[in-house]
């Protein structure tokens, strides 16, 4: 977003992409394949804390818009009134982001399914239904999906309009150059001045070489876990990885007594608002690899399901993460980072209580057994074993976490006593220095946040183009 | 001194067969110097043994003429040109196997002091100082090696902002010099292959010693021959320093072997053979490494710049830098065969008939390696330290290694970890049951089983 908008307005705009660029026809592969080719560190980038976080990133042109569901959503008012309040976000009301968000759903083309739902998603909306709740089909950043199934390994048909189909080559027509397999490893600091970057360059043939960049203007949007990470090894340490956030999602297995055949169709499309922005309710990605990895939980005992994985569909629940967490640096400045997230009393029980209403809906729905990703607690099979844990608590030791959503590492802000830079982006104490990634949303949007980044994305470098003109 | 004694132990020296297979034993030593410095710059270029002994050696050849060990130099400048890597960098791998030589030597000099229950001279005290700190400072560049390279920038951009470029480029090349003892296993390896380079210089004391008869336990050889080498180390001090050690090597040897009981005629006649069959070999083959090593430099070197042409910025950005080359370290995809027999215990493999189970349980072991090897180093050594106390619990219980016991008594054993009511072991063993069964369950040959199946029960 940010390299559209500078290369369009005339700056000369070098991208420096860690990860490869892959041809539409190196898409679509199984998981492991996927894993290996566009996910960070394979996919093994675990989020320690008092309940350890499966947590997956992508590294590749385009980043995490390659892996990701295209899942669409304006940030909630209310959440941009908190952050407004919380962190004094200046120009964040919802009439200001309305022209970013209009500009940016008309350009990726974000829409609706516009096909008949399959059958994970009928029946999820069938459980919604019986259970009177508000729900809405969530729009998409995808256009003629052919329900492949292939959202997070990378989209082979091109009707997902990821990063590398959409707004980087625009940017790369308007001049922005890209260098791919190059690592930044430091910023090169001189007083209040960033004059560059340091970073490894892989060359294709295998070789790599250390090489240095010099900039006017230094924009870092690696993520919410490797922009923090890569300010800390550059010294810049002000408010930086101190506020890490995520939403912290409980997987479960739905059996149906029909077949539902999720693993040749897209996701469900569908999620339950009645409880936003605390605790959201929705279909996960579907295959083989990931029912196992579910059920191993239980494995002994649920093993022989994967039999029956054609009646079988994913569903999670996601709530708006209350915990604190921290990102550093490794001690010896290697090219890892320490993720740490707490999860909180609060999400603890929001998601026991997530798990007891999407139980719940998917029971009212047609299902005949839920499996939760929590150890040694017995598969739920009626409305009283689903209904127990809004009382009770989940295990904290058995509960199986993961998450795709991580944000709030560097928060933006005119309140210099809690954000890392100020409303626009620009580091504090530094001259030409900004965050413009998923590590400056303020707090937990409680939704994907794909819409909520661009848009303060493009709000804020719009910004830049204007104050520096 | 009673010189014309000397005369007469040296006269009556019969050279075969100790002498000659001491030399051979020496040399073998010499072979595994040239190993490890072939082994160090493996990552950046292609040394056959030979021409790796050979530096090695004219190195030796040329401490053994010019004091204050103006070899080293010689040594490195020979490495760079030989192997086309930066001078720095073949600097550093000098360094390197100095450092493990020192460390090496008085590691075997303290296990012979407690052996043989001596003490060991005053100046040899400073010895361990300078070397733990030079092992330190090599620790922290190998292991920290991006701290480094941020120190050197960082201080580089404000002592000398001209230089940044120049400078960095030596760092990086000092980084690439210790890359190859980066993986702490080739980094024992190193020091393994230290420990046979010296007891092969021990092999060569015990068999000169035959020769006079002075018959001494392996461990008071040993210490001798440490405290001869540390001795000759210290070039700092002008009473000791000496071109080929003369003197510093033989006051060391004598002193030794005289504390022991024997004549001070023997012990000098002995050190004095000593440095003879440490000196003509290496100044013989030493001499003509050099010899050809001159005749072919001059031609040598202008090849290289051609071969070489130095690219300072990437043609389609020119704003950017070229500082120099940083050593890749490929990761290793095949799973180690304990891996193996784990993931085949994981695996729900009786439940599916797959036409080839190995093949299917290789790539899965292959996998969940390559995943392993991706964590942070943090991680990875949180979870090696979990499966060490997981290999010894089970061989201590099974009095078995864990790859040799059945498939079943193995199944079991996984369970109960993976499985079993301990959240500890639980969440050691999460990693490899979520990575093999989600590489199980996406292989196309158990997805294809699947399939089978499922059109059976329609």
């Amino acid at each position: 977003m940010t390299a559209h908008v500078l290369a369009e307005a005339g700056y000369s705009v070098l991208i420096l992409e860690e990860g490869r660029r892959w041809a539409l026809s190196d898409y679509g592969n199984n998981c492991p394949e996927g894993m290996k080719k566009m996910y960070r560190r394979r996919g093994m980038t675990p989020i320690m804390g008092s309940v350890p976080i499966g947590y997956a990133e992508g590294c590749c042109y385009g980043g995490g818009t390659e892996i990701n569901s295209g899942f669409w959503h304006r940030t909630p008012p209310e959440i941009l009134l908190r952050w407004k309040a919380q962190y004094d976000l200046a120009d964040s009301y919802p009439k200001d982001l309305e022209p970013h968000f209009i500009w940016l759903e008309k350009n990726l083309h974000v829409s609706l399914h516009g096909r008949e739902w399959p059958a994970s998603t009928r029946m999820f909306a069938r459980g919604i239904e019986a259970m009177d709740w508000s729900y809405q089909e969530v729009p998409r950043v995808v256009e003629g999906c052919e329900s492949l199934n292939f959202c997070p390994n990378g989209c082979p048909s091109g009707a997902k309009r990821s990063m590398s189909l959409s707004l980087l080559p625009q940017a790369e027509k308007n001049g922005a150059r890209v260098l791919t397999n190059c690592r930044v490893k430091m910023l090169i600091k001189r007083n209040k001045r960033i004059t560059g970057v340091l970073a490894n360059l892989l060359r294709e043939d295998g070789t790599q070489e250390l090489i240095r960049i010099d900039a006017e203007h230094v924009f870092v949007c690696c993520g919410a876990t490797e922009t923090p990470s890569l300010l800390r090894r550059s010294g810049i340490r002000f408010h930086i990885g101190d506020s890490f956030r995520v939403h912290p999602m409980l997987k479960v297995a739905a059996q149906y007594n029909e077949d539902i055949n999720a693993h040749k169709s897209v996701m469900p499309l569908l999620q339950v608002k009645e409880f936003w922005p605390e605790i959201s309710l929705g279909g996960a990605f579907f295959a083989n690899g990931h029912l196992a990895m579910l059920l191993s939980e239980n494995w002994p005992d649920n093993n022989l399901l994967m039999h029956q994985y054609t009646k079988m569909a994913l569903f999670y629940v996601a709530v708006r993460g209350t915990g604190k967490g921290t990102i550093r640096s490794s001690l010896t400045g290697e090219d890892t980072t320490s993720i740490r997230y707490d999860l909180s009393a609060e999400d603890l029980r929001h998601l026991s209580k997530g798990l007891a209403r999407l139980s719940a809906l998917l029971l009212a729905g047609g299902a005949k057994t839920v499996y939760p990703a929590v150890y040694a607690i017995e598969p739920i099979a009626d409305e009283i074993s689903a209904i127990r844990w809004l009382d009770q608590l989940l295990p904290k030791a058995g509960i199986s976490l993961t998450t795709i959503h991580a944000f709030s590492s560097c928060p933006i802000g005119e309140r210099i006593d809690r954000c890392a830079a100020d409303s626009f982006g620009k580091v504090y104490h530094f001259d030409n220095v900004y965050i413009n990634d998923g590590s400056m949303i303020p707090d937990s949007p409680g939704v994907n946040p794909q819409g909520t980044i661009m848009a303060f994305a493009r709000r804020n470098a719009l910004n830049f183009v204007e104050t520096n003109k | 001194m009673d010189w014309a004694l000397v005369y007469q132990e040296l006269s009556a020296v019969a050279l075969f067969p100790w002498f000659f297979l001491g030399i051979t034993i020496y040399l073998a030593g010499h072979v595994a110097r040239g190993f490890r410095t072939k082994r160090l710059v493996s990552r950046d270029a292609h040394l056959s043994l030979l021409t790796a002994s050979s530096i090695v050696i004219a190195g030796y050849a040329a401490n053994n003429i010019i004091p204050a060990r103006v070899g080293e130099l010689i040594r490195a400048g020979m490495l760079s040109e030989r192997t086309g890597i930066p001078a720095s960098q073949s600097l550093t791998v000098v360094c390197i196997e100095r450092i493990l030589d020192g460390i090496t030597i008085l590691l075997l000099c303290a296990v012979a002091v407690v052996m043989t229950g001596s003490h060991v001279q005053p100046f040899i005290g400073i010895v361990p100082l300078i070397f733990c700190a030079a092992l330190l400072l090599l620790l922290f560049v190998t292991y920290a090696p991006q701290r480094l390279i941020a120190f050197i920038s960082k201080t580089a951009n404000i002592v000398a902002p001209r230089s940044h470029d120049a400078i960095l480029r030596h760092a990086a090349a000092v980084v690439n010099g210790t890359a190859y003892i980066s993986q702490p296993k080739q980094f024992c390896a190193m020091g393994s292959a230290s420990i046979l380079i010296w007891l092969c210089d021990a092999g060569l004391f015990i068999c000169i010693m035959q020769i006079f008869n002075i018959t001494l336990d392996f461990w008071q050889v040993l210490l001798i021959m440490t405290i001869a080498n540390l001795g000759v180390f210290i070039v700092m001090s002008p009473g000791y320093a000496s071109p080929g050690y003369i003197g510093t090597f033989h006051v060391l040897v004598m002193q030794n072997i005289v504390a022991l009981g024997y004549s001070q005629s023997i012990a000098l006649a002995c050190a004095i053979t000593l440095h003879c069959a440490i000196y003509i070999p290496i100044m013989l083959w030493g001499g003509a490494v050099v010899l050809w090593y001159g005749i072919s430099l001059g031609l040598k070197l202008s090849l290289a710049r051609k071969a070489r042409p130095l690219e300072t910025s990437l043609a389609h950005i020119p704003e950017t830098k070229i500082i120099g080359k940083q050593s890749v370290s490929a990761l290793d995809e095949h799973a180690t065969r304990f891996m193996y027999r784990l993931t085949e215990a994981a695996l729900p493999l009786n439940q599916y008939e797959l036409s080839n189970p190995a093949t299917v349980v290789s790539c899965c072991a292959d996998f969940i390696q390559g995943e392993i090897r991706n964590l942070s180093k943090k991680i990875q050594m949180l979870f090696y330290i979990g499966m060490l106390g997981f290999g010894t619990l089970v061989c201590f219980r099974y009095l078995k290694l864990f790859p040799e016991l059945p498939l079943p008594v193995r199944i079991r054993i996984f369970n109960w970890w993976a499985y079993g009511k301990i959240p500890l072991t639980r969440q050691l063993f999460k990693l490899i049951r979520s990575t093999a069964l989600l590489s199980f369950f996406e292989h196309p040959d158990v997805m294809r089983c699947l399939e089978e199946k499922n059109d059976k029960r329609k």
